[in-house]
């Protein structure tokens, strides 16, 4: 089907399978709509052919058509041979006659599948990679392959421990299909999405010119996604680490209000940031129930950021500074902590950044005299905040749209995927500190100009952020 | 997820010029103040309608968005009022540029002009700043600290709008075109360009000056020096008068040159109007021209930088528009025909037949694997007729046509599914036929229960063992005779709750005892024993002690066959690898949890070190001399800690040591093995229903800290066991 503005030439997808193997769920995935269709895990949830779209820059390239389950081949089989008879035609042509049958007869789920799949191009054969291989399986293998369309099986489920995907490529080997794709709509590996296509295309000559589109479009818009999302948690960490609120020394009641205030700005600001990374990555909140392999629930974290289990779970130490009467998390600090020139040298600061931090200290100094002390955020609670962003990242990228199941149980194993546990916080944060104009979170902060040397730094902490959280995950 | 209705092919409008590109970076601005996306979804309807990349987009949105007219007010001010700020400096420059120039000609009637010193102050600065802004701009391409003056202009032209008119979309408007307009690409060219009108503006400004003064007054021109040859000068001069020569201005030549030094007072000068003409044509060329030609250049460069600004669509305010603006896939929506509609025909429910007498049950396995407990399962009682495994349709024929053929006539027949597996209409086409062609009732065995359960959520296992159940029924098998009976994991008690379903006068051995709850009370008096001996939190041993003093009081009761052992799957405790064992036994007990109590830390840990000391319980009735060697002792204590979740590992160590000592951890475990020792032999979905219900949701963790809390809550513990075990009957 050539495509009307003489581009690359449209694809015709149809996803067959037996029933309950996850083929919505594959669509779902591929489409990132968390809408399509119904998913769910009883047999036959899908009753229609439903059909979408992919768009590769505005531009449809890609049809993909969701079936019915086969749910009876063996039965199928059967009334094909007796179709048949003793005559000598090709099955091709048994099958048109099959699907010319009036509608209403006992395989019609069946004949809606086939149909689809004789008006497409490739069919994707989904297997629940957890389920032995059985005879039905090869029937409904038989049946399409008569159906003389290119086959494309691909096993889904592949990451959970039951998945037999050896045994299940041996059986295809044996049939001569060695273009096998493995998937798991639940556990998105990143590069998955992309060898499902890479398989499609050493079976589809024609549609080489369509699907390198496709996969070059997926691979920009994951660059993209990777680089927003960094952008947002570099903003994050230079608005929370340049944050500080003054406190006059003397007074008790106003420094707890004071406390309260920061910490509930430093909260506010994280919401915002999870909010946003959800949009990035088109969570909406129809989703919140089911999301399942996110760290968060509910689109909101569940542990406070200022509670020290939140940093056991972390495995982060808590530090020492914390004041008497201070909840940990937060750092009253008197100003001679901050004011070494040597350590702002130390930073390899710029010229630029030296002198507006002299002016920085120079306003400290002053606010010294008068009787303030600064109120900032502790290390562990920054290092707690990009480990907990990071983790939310990751999954983000990882995670596929068709998951339902509920509730991780533990932090730890991804978390340590954030190397700043331990180890010093980078440069760019350290810098911040000096720099209470950097952070937003005051509504009165800001001014009107520009700050080029946060732009600098924070961009800076964007490619570092970014090299953490585009690393594809290590499965095995 | 937008909607893609309409025309999905028609040209995008070519509206986005660079001040629409601004307005949607302004109104980007606007929304990371705010912290989230303005929230109108008629302007993201008009965005997608528009139909062009995500640039137009965004571009048509903020157009759109109820907030723009006073987005794009704010703009207009500040452009006016940088006009104005621009306009200003230039008269600024231009009296400069007069002042310059009367300036260095001095007052009337002062003597001669200096002549080079004069070109030097007039054009000295323009030319140092000319050559400095080429340098940098040659070598540090995108540094827009080229242009002081440009930059001090914008200064005052955001001064000016915040003094005429402040507020927050004021703000909003400044920080966004500070952004576009000092940015690395527009940046550059527009303080270039305002500083070279500057430059200009001042340089006519001399020039104007220049020109009157030396149009009205009577000037005379020297030069002199202290280190330089006469010679030298002439040269300079020549070579600086050679292109003003060029353009028509009359130039000193060389006598006149040489007559022109200043030798003392008194002197006659010539040559007034060449020098005054040089003076001009020097202004000109090497002062008006370059600037000006500079200017032409960066005034280019800045249009095409206006024209080519492109949003930049990483920022983080772009992207997260990107989900609702473009879509990444267009529904279709249904393509099938509409079908009428098949009625669903009551099929009569199948009675129960008592299966009585004696005589062989067929066994058939359909698209099962064979349990690893054995085939045909090892009921007591039972004499089974192995009719094989149906995989394929050949197997399906051979299983029916042997069935018909076999001989005794089996008394019933028993179609063994796996729950895991989806019902669908093959399997119900088999069943039919089975049951159509055998004369004897038939039942439907589904196991693999416990395979479902740790895969899917317990909503879904109940829905998936309701569907099993109307698919039997539709294919004509009574509902009584479909089990759910796991024959990975046969129990004795499973066995025997088989056996009487397949027919009663089957032989099913010893009747089942009463459950007492006798050995649960014990266990817990047990329990408050060892806790009043204990002063500190125990350690691994002496809660090793404690799960063997229980398994002890069952034990004795079985005479030998332990029957919790195979519940908890403790087979043999390899003392080389002691590790291994205690994983398999805490992940069993974590297992036999309900969801809720595997969710919560607590009875998590409570899971992990009952199983593993349960494991060692076993391994201490079994040898105990074994165990008492020291340094397997080490191995498992160290193995228990590496078992145990984090939270219970950090809270030991973060040690509120000195405080009262914490038994809770020690006393969930030791009671959840009590109770799943009170429980073996009942299937797993029932103990996990007893153990939710026994175990109550408790708000606040009183740490249980001696011996009478403990005996509190073991009370209230066997208080709501009893009512769980009692609401189950005495048999499930």
């Amino acid at each position: 089907m050539k495509n009307a503005a003489g581009g690359p030439p449209k694809l015709v997808v149809a996803v067959v399978g037996h029933t309950n193997t996850g083929k919505t769920s594959l669509v779902r995935t591929l489409t990132r709509d968390a809408r399509f269709g119904e998913v769910s895990n009883r047999p036959a949830t899908t009753r229609h052919v439903e059909g979408t779209v992919l768009l590769v820059d505005g531009a449809p390239l890609v049809e993909l058509y969701d079936t019915p389950g086969l749910e009876d081949p063996m039965g199928l089989l059967e009334h094909l041979e007796s179709l048949r008879g003793d005559r000598r035609c090709d099955w091709i042509d048994v099958i048109r006659e099959f699907l010319a049958e009036p509608a209403g007869g006992p395989f019609s789920q069946e004949a809606k599948a086939i149909r689809q799949v004789l008006a497409s191009d490739v069919a994707l054969y989904v297997v629940d990679a957890r389920d032995r291989v059985l005879g039905k399986h090869r029937d409904e293998l038989e049946i399409l392959g008569r159906c003389a369309r290119p086959v494309v099986p691909v096993l889904n489920f592949t990451a959970s421990d039951e998945a037999r995907t050896a045994e299940w490529r041996e059986h295809l080997a044996r049939i001569n299909m060695h273009a096998v794709a493995e998937f798991d709509t639940v556990v998105l590996d990143e590069t998955s999405e992309q060898r499902l296509f890479e398989k499609m295309r050493t079976l589809l000559d024609p549609f080489r010119p369509t699907l390198n589109a496709l996969i070059a479009e997926r691979q920009r818009q994951r660059d993209g996604l990777v680089q927003a999302a960094s952008e947002m948690l570099a903003d994050l960490l230079i608005d929370v680490a340049a944050c500080r609120l003054l406190v006059p020394e003397q007074q008790i009641d106003e420094r707890d209000e004071s406390l309260e205030r920061l910490k509930r700005l430093v909260r506010e600001r994280e919401q915002q940031c999870v909010n946003a990374l959800l949009d990035l990555f088109r969570f909406d909140g129809a989703e919140y129930a089911a999301d399942d392999a996110l760290p968060i629930s509910g689109g909101k974290w569940g542990s406070d950021l200022f509670s020290p289990a939140s940093l056991r779970e972390f495995g982060i130490r808590a530090g020492s500074g914390a004041a008497a009467g201070a909840a940990a998390g937060l750092a009253i600090d008197a100003l001679a902590g901050g004011l070494t020139l040597g350590a702002a040298a130390a930073l390899g600061a710029t010229l630029g950044a030296l002198w507006s931090s002299l002016g920085s200290h120079g306003r400290r100094l002053v606010d010294v005299f008068q009787g303030f002390t600064e109120l900032r955020v502790a290390d562990e609670t920054l290092r707690l905040l990009a480990a907990r962003q990071l983790d939310l990242a990751a999954a983000l990228l990882r995670r596929g749209h068709a998951s339902q199941d509920k509730l991780r149980l533990t932090g730890e194993a991804e978390a340590a995927r954030s190397p700043w546990i331990s180890a010093p916080l980078p440069d760019e944060i350290a810098e911040a500190r000096y720099h209470p104009e950097w952070s937003r979170l005051d509504g009165s902060a800001g001014g009107d100009a520009p700050v080029a040397d946060r732009t600098g730094a924070r961009d800076r902490l964007a490619r570092r952020i970014a090299h953490i959280v585009g690393v594809p995950s290590a499965r095995s | 997820m937008p909607n893609e209705v309409t025309h999905p092919d028609s040209a995008p409008r070519q509206t986005t010029g660079f001040a629409a590109r601004l307005l949607a970076e302004a109104v980007r601005v606007h929304e990371e103040a705010r912290g989230a996306p303005m929230h109108e979804p008629s302007a993201d309807e008009r965005a997608c309608a528009s139909a062009g990349d995500l640039e137009s987009r965004i571009v048509e949105r903020a157009r759109s968005l109820s907030v723009a007219p006073a987005l794009q007010r704010a703009l207009a001010h500040l452009r006016s009022a940088t006009q104005a700020a621009f306009a200003a400096a230039l008269v600024g420059a231009l009296v400069a540029g007069a002042g310059a120039a009367r300036l260095v000609l001095g007052a009337y009637g002062e003597g001669s002009v200096n002549f080079f010193l004069a070109l030097v102050s007039l054009l000295g600065l323009h030319t140092l700043m000319l050559v400095v802004w080429l340098i940098v701009v040659v070598f540090q391409p995108g540094s827009a600290a080229a242009s002081l003056l440009g930059s001090l202009v914008l200064r005052l032209g955001r001064r000016f709008t915040r003094w005429l008119h402040s507020g927050p979309v004021e703000l909003v408007a400044l920080r966004a075109s500070g952004e576009v307009l000092a940015g690395p690409t527009i940046g550059r060219w527009l303080l270039s360009a305002i500083s070279h009108s500057l430059w200009l503006a001042y340089l006519v400004g001399c020039l104007g000056a220049l020109l009157l003064l030396l149009g009205t007054r009577q000037y005379d021109f020297s030069w002199e020096t202290t280190i330089l040859s006469e010679r030298a000068y002439v040269t300079i001069a020549r070579i600086i008068a050679a292109p003003v020569d060029a353009l028509g201005f009359s130039v000193p030549d060389p006598e006149q040159i040489a007559a022109s030094r200043r030798t003392g007072a008194g002197q006659l000068f010539a040559g007034r109007a060449s020098w005054g003409e040089l003076l001009v044509g020097c202004l000109i060329v090497y002062g008006l021209v370059p600037r000006g030609l500079a200017l032409c250049v960066t005034a280019v460069a800045l249009i095409r930088a206006r024209a080519g600004y492109r949003l930049d669509l990483t920022r983080p305010g772009f992207a997260r528009l990107q989900g609702r603006l473009v879509a990444f896939a267009r529904p279709v929506g249904v393509v099938d025909k509409e079908e009428p509609a098949i009625a669903e025909e009551g099929r009569p429910v199948a009675p129960a037949t008592v299966i009585d007498g004696p005589g062989p049950i067929a066994i058939v396995g359909l698209e099962v694997e064979p349990p690893q407990e054995g085939w045909p399962p090892a009921i007591p009682g039972i004499d089974w007729r192995d009719m094989g495994f149906a995989e394929d349709r050949g197997d399906r024929q051979r299983v029916v046509e042997r069935m018909a053929s076999a001989d005794p006539a089996p008394k019933a027949v028993a179609i063994v599914c796996s729950l895991a597996a989806t019902p669908d209409r093959g399997t119900a086409a088999f069943i039919s036929t089975v049951v159509k062609a055998s004369r004897a009732p038939v039942l439907l065995l589904a196991t693999q229960g416990q395979r479902l359960r740790e895969r899917s959520p317990l909503g879904e296992v109940e829905q998936r063992i309701a569907d099993w159940r109307q698919l039997a029924v539709n294919a004509g098998i009574a509902p009584a005779q479909v089990i759910d009976v796991d024959l990975d994991h046969l129990t004795t008690d499973s066995r025997r709750r088989l056996a009487r379903q397949l027919g009663p006068t089957s032989d099913v051995g010893t009747p089942p005892q009463p459950h007492s709850g006798r050995h649960l009370g014990q266990a817990f008096d047990l329990i408050v024993d060892h806790a009043s001996g204990w002063r500190k939190e125990p350690d691994a041993a002496a809660r090793a002690e404690l799960h063997r003093a229980i398994a002890r009081l069952w034990d004795a009761e079985e005479g030998g066959g332990s029957a919790w052992e195979s519940l908890l799957r403790i087979r043999s405790w390899d003392l080389a690898k002691p590790a291994e064992s205690l994983t398999t036994a805490a992940d069993r007990v974590i297992g036999l949890l309900p969801v809720r109590l595997r969710l919560d830390p607590r009875w998590l840990a409570a899971g992990a070190a009952g199983g593993a000391l349960a494991c060692v319980a076993a391994a201490g009735l079994l040898a105990p001399a074994a165990i008492a060697a020291l340094p397997a002792w080490a191995g498992l204590g160290a193995a228990l800690t590496a078992l145990l979740p984090k939270r219970d590992a950090g809270k030991d160590a973060a040690g509120e040591a000195g405080e009262r000592p914490d038994f809770t951890a020690a006393v969930d475990a030791a009671s959840l093995f009590a109770m799943l020792l009170e429980l073996q032999g009942r299937d797993e979905t029932t103990i996990g229903r007893v153990l939710d219900a026994a175990v109550g949701d408790e708000e606040e963790h009183r740490p249980l800290a001696d011996a009478a809390a403990v005996r509190a809550w073991l009370d209230d513990l066997r208080t709501r066991f009893d009512a769980a075990l009692a609401i189950e009957g005495g048999e499930a």
